[in-house]
């Protein structure tokens, strides 16, 4: 009844997946799963940029923000919210891997405008950052439903014990 | 003074039983140890689609995208409660299961316009079949989210953008939900 999963914030998930791939002769990746973790350690305790990576994104910001003024036609507005959600992917994939490649303590290194600009990893449309979603979630939840179906079994055997236990059925013998 | 006081006593116990029985209650609810509304149906259903679901990988694995599309197609009018049924209301690993599905074979479609190709309209209206009258209502979980991002990228496709940002909002509102599930620890 104890037995307590470590949560998705524990360092031991990240030592686990690198004593995995040093276990497979460091064939494979899991930097994409170290980047989630990041992800969701950033998203419990967001973690500032520094100036000048906050300037480099502000610089791929900007052009979108001007001539935004008044009346925006319909394409525009199809233009906005795309672009909107790229750029907010793209930055935090930037903020993860600037995080994830800095040491935990001391100066950090200067960011690398280059590297800011091609580190953009995912597909920076909404329905494949979904997709994304749901292939973390889907795991947890099939187990959950495997719980119900067999909590389910559970009290089928239960109401089929007592109904043999029940005066009156049990018996046959003289 | 002494009846007042025994009154007082005896309503004080009956309290603490009413509020321990209460506390009892959700805490097996919580436990996952109340088994869910008729059990029989949703052992059944969730027997039956764990062998479609292999049978469907197995046909992936083999290639065999028409016949995976087939048994998935075969699945919407098949093993559902009835819609006036306990279960289809108040059990929501039925509903879940049911946009489990659906989200598959949408998904399938999707990835394989090749096989069987149905019009965009037509996978909307599976979608929209899927989603029934009750997925507003049922508890947070990815299948109902990922039905809703399919939706999304439906209505994206049919440039209806409006609608499509709201369905990829509902989607994004689910994942909300569970990540905060999952990074706060409950249940």
């Amino acid at each position: 009844m104890s037995d307590e999963k470590p949560g998705v914030l524990d360092p031991q998930w990240e030592d686990a997946l690198r004593a995995g791939q040093a276990a497979e002769g460091e064939r494979g990746s899991v930097e994409s799963e170290l980047a989630v973790l990041h992800l969701l350690r950033h998203a419990r305790g967001p973690q500032p940029l520094e100036p000048d990576a906050l300037d480099a994104v502000w610089s791929e910001l900007e052009p979108e923000i001007a001539g935004q003024g008044g009346f925006t036609t319909w394409w525009q507005r199809l233009f906005d919210w795309r672009v909107g959600v790229g750029v907010a992917v793209a930055s935090a994939a930037a903020a993860v891997i600037f995080f994830a490649a800095s040491p935990a303590q001391g100066p950090l290194p200067p960011p690398d405008a280059d590297a800011v600009a091609q580190a953009p990893a995912l597909d920076p449309t909404l329905s494949a950052t979904l997709q994304t979603q749901f292939d973390l979630l889907e795991p947890a939840a099939r187990a959950q439903i495997d719980g119900d179906v067999a909590a389910g079994r559970g009290a089928l055997r239960t109401e089929l014990l007592a109904s043999i236990a029940a005066p009156g059925t049990v018996g046959g013998a003289p | 003074m002494t009846s007042g006081r025994w009154t007082q006593r005896l309503g004080l116990v009956g309290a603490g039983i009413v509020l321990g029985a209460g506390l009892m209650f959700v805490g097996l609810a919580q436990a996952d140890r109340i088994a869910p509304a008729r059990p029989g149906v949703l052992v059944a259903l969730g027997q039956k689609l764990e062998v479609e679901h292999r049978a469907v990988d197995l046909k992936i694995d083999r290639g065999d995208i028409a016949g995976a599309i087939a048994s998935l197609e075969s699945l919407r009018s098949g093993p559902w409660p009835a819609e006036d049924a306990d279960l289809a209301r108040a059990n929501d690993v039925a509903v879940a299961l049911r946009h489990d599905v659906y989200g598959r074979l949408v998904r399938l479609r999707l990835d394989h316009p090749e096989v069987d190709g149905k019009p965009t309209a037509g996978l909307l209206s599976i979608v929209e079949e899927g989603l029934g009258e009750d997925a507003g209502e049922v508890d947070a979980n990815p299948f109902t989210a990922r039905l809703y991002a399919l939706q999304g990228e439906l209505f994206e496709a049919e440039g209806r953008d409006d609608d499509a940002l709201a369905a990829y909002e509902k989607a994004l509102e689910i994942n909300g939900i569970l990540l905060e599930r999952e990074l706060g620890g409950a249940p």
